[in-house]
């Protein structure tokens, strides 16, 4: 049995220790897909642990018929999924606590700061303006580099859907963001 | 350049690729999240993992350690952990569900079980905490449910069915005692002011987080047991040192180990806490010091439920449990 096994075996008992070690190189991944759904930074630590907590309760279910990566994404994408179903309307309001933060780093003079934090909101919006099924495998695939096979499997879909999915989302973002059209 | 090329998509999610859950305190968040999930994990469904572990050593070794890890810091929720595999709509366990719901609700931690459900957790937990087989006891459990809805629990023998190879074979049987079913006596797991001292049993599995102090344990008096009805009944006890049934008084601080427990230890346990206590089983070559324990079992109280002055000694050989 091999330390990855043996941690994992650990980890299924209920070791936390464990599942910290399985899970750290992760942890990124689990919190920029959580950030995608999430309108503040705050949020998206709640949303990536309660996934990650939620992963640590059913791991006991984790039968080792995918890599276990792909079943933590998965847990994290359903758990994406259920944060923005329930919370859309919470979310909405808070664009305006937001926009008040921004403001208030403008009246400090803190120009580039500013303008650095405009660009990756003005990513962010554009992700977040997806449907979660596009959402998902343009997070997955071009931020985080997995595989088609990957994001199938994580999302439970034919290579082929994957395919499709990815360039409705590219082209919903470009034309979100302005930028290159289908004829550029 | 077109939206199949992903370059500009790729310069796009740069900034997003940047941000780390890290530098914000989110790792050390998570780790106590996590740690607390072990301590409060959702009770294990022994269905399934009597399913997912045909092998009773697994199984009682997995059910063991989650109990075992529950019982140091959460007493109710060891209790929970034992009877939330109760039948989904049977009376106990809604009845128990409700109950655990409420203490949960509560600001302070009381949790009042069945009189049944109460005896049945205790038997399992002594048991299981000083090896017995929790495979066995789990059918054990079952059998007694099955005949939860009878009038009198007393009249009926709790015997577990045919246990696998190498299972110790428990016979539970009540307390003589009781002549009639107890009403649903509530069950104060509140910490008393003067929380008797851990005492030392021996601990069979070991913790891997010892806890900083240990947590109330009044609500782990000692089963009450009676004697067989027959010397093929007899229940092998010698796991649970007869000497000393108070095996239920668990050590939370001390590491795993096998020490055992002194008369010294077991009479001042005995002296710190209320309530009435069992005597100890006996011995062929305990009558010398019989009277001196027996004066330490009993209640630092006179209450109702106050246990008689035992009768003579039984044959040699047999061991018995008041």
């Amino acid at each position: 049995m091999s330390d990855g096994d043996e941690l994992l075996s650990a980890a299924k008992a209920g070791d936390p220790d464990a599942f910290q070690e399985i899970i750290a190189p992760h942890i990124d991944v689990v919190w920029r897909l959580s950030r995608s759904f999430a309108r503040s930074i705050d949020d998206a630590d709640d949303l990536a642990q309660e996934a990650l907590v939620k992963a640590f309760r059913t791991l006991r279910t984790f039968r080792g018929e995918s890599t276990f990566s792909t079943w933590l994404y998965r847990v994290t994408r359903n758990s994406c999924i259920d944060w923005y179903r329930s919370r859309m309307a919470k979310s909405r309001q808070r664009e305006g606590a937001d926009e008040v933060d921004v403001a208030a780093e403008s009246s400090r003079g803190q120009q580039a700061l500013l303008e650095q934090k405009q660009r990756i909101e003005r990513v962010r919006d554009a992700v977040a303006r997806l449907d979660p099924k596009y959402r998902v495998p343009l997070m997955l695939f071009d931020l985080e580099g997995l595989s088609y096979e990957e994001v199938a499997a994580v999302e439970q879909i034919p290579v082929g859907t994957v395919r499709s999915r990815l360039s409705r989302a590219r082209a919903q973002l470009a034309e979100i963001l302005g930028g290159p059209g289908p004829h550029e | 350049m077109t939206v199949s090329d992903p370059k500009w998509l790729q310069e796009a999610l740069v900034p997003l690729r940047r941000e780390s859950a890290t530098g914000r305190g989110f790792p050390d968040r998570l780790r106590a999240a996590i740690r607390a999930e072990a301590n409060e994990r959702s009770p294990v469904d022994l269905s399934d993992l009597l399913e997912s572990h045909p092998n009773p050593t697994v199984f009682h070794q997995a059910l063991s350690a989650r109990l075992h890890e529950a019982a140091r810091d959460f007493p109710e929720d060891a209790l929970e952990i034992l009877l939330t595999e109760t039948p989904p709509h049977s009376m106990f366990s809604e009845r128990l569900g409700e109950r655990l719901d409420t203490a949960k609700r509560a600001p302070a931690p009381v949790v009042r079980l069945p009189g049944r459900g109460r005896k049945v957790a205790r038997l399992l937990l002594v048991a299981l905490l000083v090896g017995g087989s929790a495979y066995a006891l789990l059918h054990f459990v079952r059998k007694s449910r099955e005949g939860a809805d009878r009038p009198s629990p007393h009249h009926s023998s709790f015997r577990s069915p045919p246990v696998p190879k190498g299972s110790r074979q428990v016979e539970l049987a009540p307390h003589p005692t009781q002549s009639s079913p107890q009403p649903l006596a509530p069950l104060d797991f509140r910490p008393t002011e003067n929380v008797p001292p851990p005492a030392r049993v021996p601990r069979v599995f070991p913790s891997r987080t010892p806890s900083a102090a240990p947590a109330p344990e009044t609500w782990l008096s000692p089963p009450q047991l009676s004697p067989p009805q027959d010397e093929t009944e007899a229940l092998s006890l010698e796991p649970l040192r007869p000497q000393h049934s108070d095996a239920a008084q668990i050590d939370k601080t001390r590491p795993s180990g096998l020490e055992p427990l002194t008369l010294e230890e077991s009479e001042e346990i005995e002296g710190a806490s209320d309530g009435p206590r069992l005597d100890p089983l006996r011995r062929p070559d305990a009558d010398s010091d019989r009277a001196s324990s027996r004066q330490t079992f009993e209640p630092s109280e006179p209450g109702p439920r106050r246990l008689p002055r035992p009768a003579p000694a039984p044959s040699a050989g047999s061991p018995t449990v008041r």
